[in-house]
């Protein structure tokens, strides 16, 4: 038996290198393309001048961290803070320009400068906040239609023994219950 | 064209000191970042800024990519310029902390009796 245990495990030790090799070429090569698409995903969020200017080069010096894993993906992250200093000191800040009063001059002062923020606040787009009418009407739909699931779970969970179906149909009992159970409450106040 | 100084950081003047060391050589970004003890990433923004001086200036690598196999680089070096002006940026840098330990030195002294 001993030499068959042997060659059992030389042939289990090999394997194991194998697929160690394997799932650590598999995560090498993984995190070599997310550090790629970060650098790819920085050289994009640059104005277009500054993506042709600087775009090849950090991939160029990207190339030259192939061999250095945790080089790279330090580079990438400092990369971002980079791309957000270069925007920075490329394009001067319109709202620093339109702050700071230059003279007398009308429409630098602070009053012009509250206009400008009225202006670009009113031009922004509404958040997806749900409007009170919104939800009056979910609650009139729910409460509607609760007897019918009520009863509904009811037959469910009448017909068989408890299994997944009648879990479902509890659920939406209660859920049924509860929002006309409110309701009834709100309507008496 | 010279805008006047740039921005004198701890981080700049350790890649003035490399270039200054060999005014004609020519240095892609990661190999001065290397050189001048800085992390990786975080150098572009300094050579954007001697770049806007005038002190320094950068070429692409004249290589065939698909024969080197990695993709070309682009080099930067000191100009006419900038070789003096980094020269006379080290050398105040040095007077200034010379400055400060004469008189560091001179505060810790005890009053003669």
């Amino acid at each position: 038996m001993t030499p068959i245990v042997g060659v059992l495990a030389v042939i289990g030790a090999l394997l194991l290198a194998v697929v160690r090799a394997l799932v650590v070429d598999e995560a090498k090569g993984r995190l070599q393309r997310r550090i790629a698409a970060d650098v790819e995903a920085t050289i994009a969020s640059l104005p277009p001048d500054l993506q042709e200017e600087w775009g090849e080069e950090w991939r160029a010096d990207l190339d030259a961290l192939r061999s250095m894993p945790f080089a790279a993906l330090v580079y990438a992250h400092n990369l971002r803070r980079s791309g957000r200093t270069l925007i920075a000191e490329r394009v001067p800040s319109p709202v620093a320009t339109a702050a700071v009063p230059r003279s007398r001059r009308p429409g630098l002062g602070a009053r012009a400068v509250q206009r400008m923020t009225r202006r670009v606040a009113g031009r922004q787009r509404p958040l997806g906040v749900v409007s009170r009418d919104d939800l009056e009407r979910v609650k009139a739909v729910q409460v509607r239609i609760a007897p019918a699931v009520i009863g509904a779970g009811m037959v469910v969970v009448a017909l068989d023994d408890i299994g997944p179906l009648q879990i479902v149909a509890l659920i939406l009992m209660s859920s049924g219950l509860s929002v006309a159970l409110f309701e009834r409450r709100r309507s008496r106040r | 064209m010279a805008e006047g100084l740039p921005r004198m950081t701890t981080q700049t003047l350790a890649v003035l000191s490399v270039m200054v060391g060999d005014p004609t050589a020519e240095w892609y970004g990661l190999d001065l970042t290397r050189r001048a003890g800085l992390r990786p990433g975080t150098i572009y923004p300094l050579l954007d800024r001697l770049l806007k001086v005038g002190w320094m200036e950068r070429r692409w690598e004249d290589i065939d990519p698909t024969a080197e196999g990695r993709p070309r680089r682009r080099l930067y070096r000191l100009t006419g310029v900038g070789a003096p002006a980094a020269r006379w940026a080290l050398d105040e840098h040095l007077q200034s902390l010379e400055r400060s330990r004469a008189a560091a030195s001179g505060l810790g002294r005890p009053e003669p009796a």
